[in-house]
């Protein structure tokens, strides 16, 4: 038995900040051109009210809206979000979100519920754990789900950044967002066809989000130029591997989702990809107007794009993985008939 | 398929770190497991309160990277990988990484599943206050093909009656000052342990009548050690009889939180009560209220 991608739902906030409007609030000019270097023009901002749990339940909503689950049916909940903020810059260890997102939703007393943290790839782990509960039988249909209020780092390194190559850089980059899928058995073609992580964690100190210690607030420390050096040049070797072990190339795929870093480090990624897996497919990219929305960013795309018209059902898409840990892989779906 | 515990630890000589003290547990986890590090396909994280207040990486990944889980299988060998994560469910964490194991075990990509737990105070110094004994705990599943052997399925349950009850750990940013890493705001509610208890007997009773169990069918209990005599308390209100094996860590160690579960395990194999075909009632209870049952089987 396979699982299939039922529905998908993400929430942006209203609110717009352009990349020139944050550079004009730096004390320091950063030596670069950041928004011609990162592609990042604009990211939403989360408004006063809002914080990891609200965004994800909109997200949530939107998404059981678009269902033809109700929130009755959902035998799991997998909360998967970096931040954890609530009842606004509350930092909230536990209880967990997703039991506070399973009784705002008015899911079942007995229905599963708990909180996976693993950087980027949170929304993709959460997808391989539902994907294997899906199929082993373990549960019918459940959600993964992620509120992602992450420009709490911005405002970090707004106030932080000294140095013209500081390693809170990355933080710059970063939008707020929720996302939330529903995974069922699959009956047709559209499914989820495989998914594949692994952490390289010889690197696991490449990347930090922790609390800051020269103001209140949280802050991510990014050891770029190592990341590009070393785990990047990573890529042909783990998908020649991966082209092997799924007998696959770019050819099987109508799209690729890259992780949205940045356009520059997108593109050199790609290409080391395409030295294994062959000539990649068109590339799905909303970080000019989204910024990288950390683990919900596969998902803001293929929402992006599926509205666009340009991924339409029977869409094979490949999603790379590339997240704090260093996690690693490869996730490849088929989609069916998505969206309202 | 049933999911099966091969072997437990913990860390010898705890630290106030929650990353040294799952590297610890799951050495002594490996190490009475006769296997390699290279042979763990997934470790899973349940600790919650951790060094310094990470937030990424996962810990799961700091505690790979200090084990040499196949740190760099790309240079290495890409058949040999290992997955990492956090799962966070408060104290029934453990038995969400039972669940999730059972699943991941059964596509059939894993073989042996890593799960450590363990909580300190983010200062990594000894805080008055902190409520949760800083030790590690492990466990490694894998899986064997009679599916009467090992855990059955875990029974979860939450009711929030718009209130969350238990250990409460949030407090603002602006509060954590520049000392954020070195802030755990903990709130244990009044009266919870009484609330957990109740709660978590009712639970059991919902659980044993869907499983068609008597209470003169389980062998061993595992509770959350909540406080001292809370195990015994639970075995009480649910009417265990008088053989049954009570363990309770709670006098001598303390609530070790998300690592309990794992630690209580290791107690058992070490005082031999962990005896082929016994059938050990493992009852969880955390903040929400959220209880979690399930039982296990040891193999025969």
């Amino acid at each position: 038995m396979r699982s299939r991608l039922e529905s998908l739902g993400v929430h942006l906030p209203e609110r717009e900040v352009s990349t020139a409007d944050l550079i004009a609030a730096m004390a320091v000019t950063p030596m670069f051109d950041l928004e011609k270097l990162t592609g990042v023009k604009k990211r939403r901002w989360r408004a006063d009210d809002d914080d990891s749990f609200t965004l994800a339940l909109a997200a949530a909503t939107r998404c059981l809206e678009r269902s033809r689950h109700d929130a009755s049916d959902l035998d799991v909940i997998i909360f998967t979000s970096i931040t954890r903020f609530r009842n606004g810059m509350n930092f909230c260890a536990e209880p967990g979100f997703g039991l506070l997102l399973k009784s705002a939703l008015g899911m079942r007393e007995d229905a599963l519920h708990f909180d996976i943290t693993n950087a980027c790839a949170g929304m993709m782990t959460g997808l391989q754990i539902l994907d294997a509960m899906v199929r082993s039988g373990a549960v019918r249909c459940g959600m993964v789900v992620s509120g992602e209020c992450i420009t709490p780092i911005t405002e970090t390194a707004l106030k932080e950044i000294r140095d013209p190559i500081d390693a809170q850089f990355a933080s710059l980059t970063v939008g707020d967002s929720g996302a939330a899928i529903i995974l069922e058995a699959a009956t047709g073609n559209d499914r989820v066809e495989f998914v594949d992580l692994f952490a390289a964690s010889k690197f696991a100190d490449l990347c930090f989000g922790m609390p800051s210690d020269r103001n209140p607030g949280v802050a991510m420390y990014t050891r770029a130029m190592e990341m590009h050096a070393e785990v990047i040049q990573r890529l042909p070797a783990a998908m020649g591997f991966y082209a092997e072990k799924y007998q696959t190339d770019a050819s099987q795929f109508d799209v690729v989702i890259p992780h949205q870093t940045s356009s520059r480090a997108i593109r050199s990624a790609l290409e080391l990809c395409e030295a294994t897996f062959g000539k990649l497919p068109e590339t799905c990219i909303t970080l000019d107007r989204h910024g990288n929305t950390s683990s919900t960013s596969h998902f803001v795309v293929l929402d992006d794009y599926l509205r666009q018209g340009k991924i339409k059902a029977g869409d094979r898409v490949l999603m790379l993985v590339l997240a704090s840990g260093i996690i690693m892989g490869v996730v490849a779906i088929t989609v069916g008939e998505l969206g309202d | 398929m049933g999911v099966i515990i091969k072997a437990s630890g913990v860390s010898v000589v705890s630290q106030d770190s929650s990353i040294e003290n799952a590297v610890q547990a799951a050495r002594n986890c490996l190490e009475k497991a006769g296997i390699d590090g290279s042979q763990v396909d997934l470790l899973i994280n349940v600790g919650i309160y951790r060094d310094d207040n990470i937030m990424e990486p996962s810990i799961a990944a700091l505690i790979q990277q200090r084990l040499e889980l196949n740190p760099d299988p790309v240079k290495a060998d890409m058949q040999a990988r290992t997955f990492s994560f956090d799962l966070m469910n408060g104290a029934c964490g453990f038995l969400s990484a039972v669940e999730v194991s059972r699943s991941l075990l059964q596509t059939g990509v894993y073989r042996n599943v890593l799960v450590v737990g363990g909580d300190v105070h983010p200062s990594r110094r000894a805080a008055p206050g902190f409520p949760f004994a800083s030790v590690g705990g492990a466990v490694l599943l894998g899986s064997v093909a009679d599916d009467a052997q090992g855990f059955g399925a875990v029974q979860a349950h939450s009711r929030t009656e718009n209130e969350y009850f238990g250990y409460f750990g949030q407090g603002a940013m602006e509060d954590f000052g520049v000392s954020g890493r070195q802030f755990a705001p903990i709130v244990l509610q009044p009266q919870f342990a009484l609330q957990f208890s109740q709660r978590l007997s009712e639970s059991v009773q919902n659980f044993l009548r869907r499983e068609s169990l008597r209470p003169d069918q389980i062998d061993v209990l595992v509770t959350s050690p909540i406080e001292a005599g809370f195990p015994a308390q639970l075995a009480a209100n649910i009417g265990l009889p008088a053989s049954t094996h009570v363990i309770d860590i709670h006098p001598e160690l303390g609530d070790p939180h998300t690592a309990a579960p794992m630690v209580c395990v290791n107690e058992l194999m070490q005082r031999g009560a962990w005896q082929p075909g016994a059938r050990i009632l493992f009852a969880l209870v955390g903040s929400g209220i959220t209880t979690t049952c399930a039982m296990y089987r040891v193999p025969t």
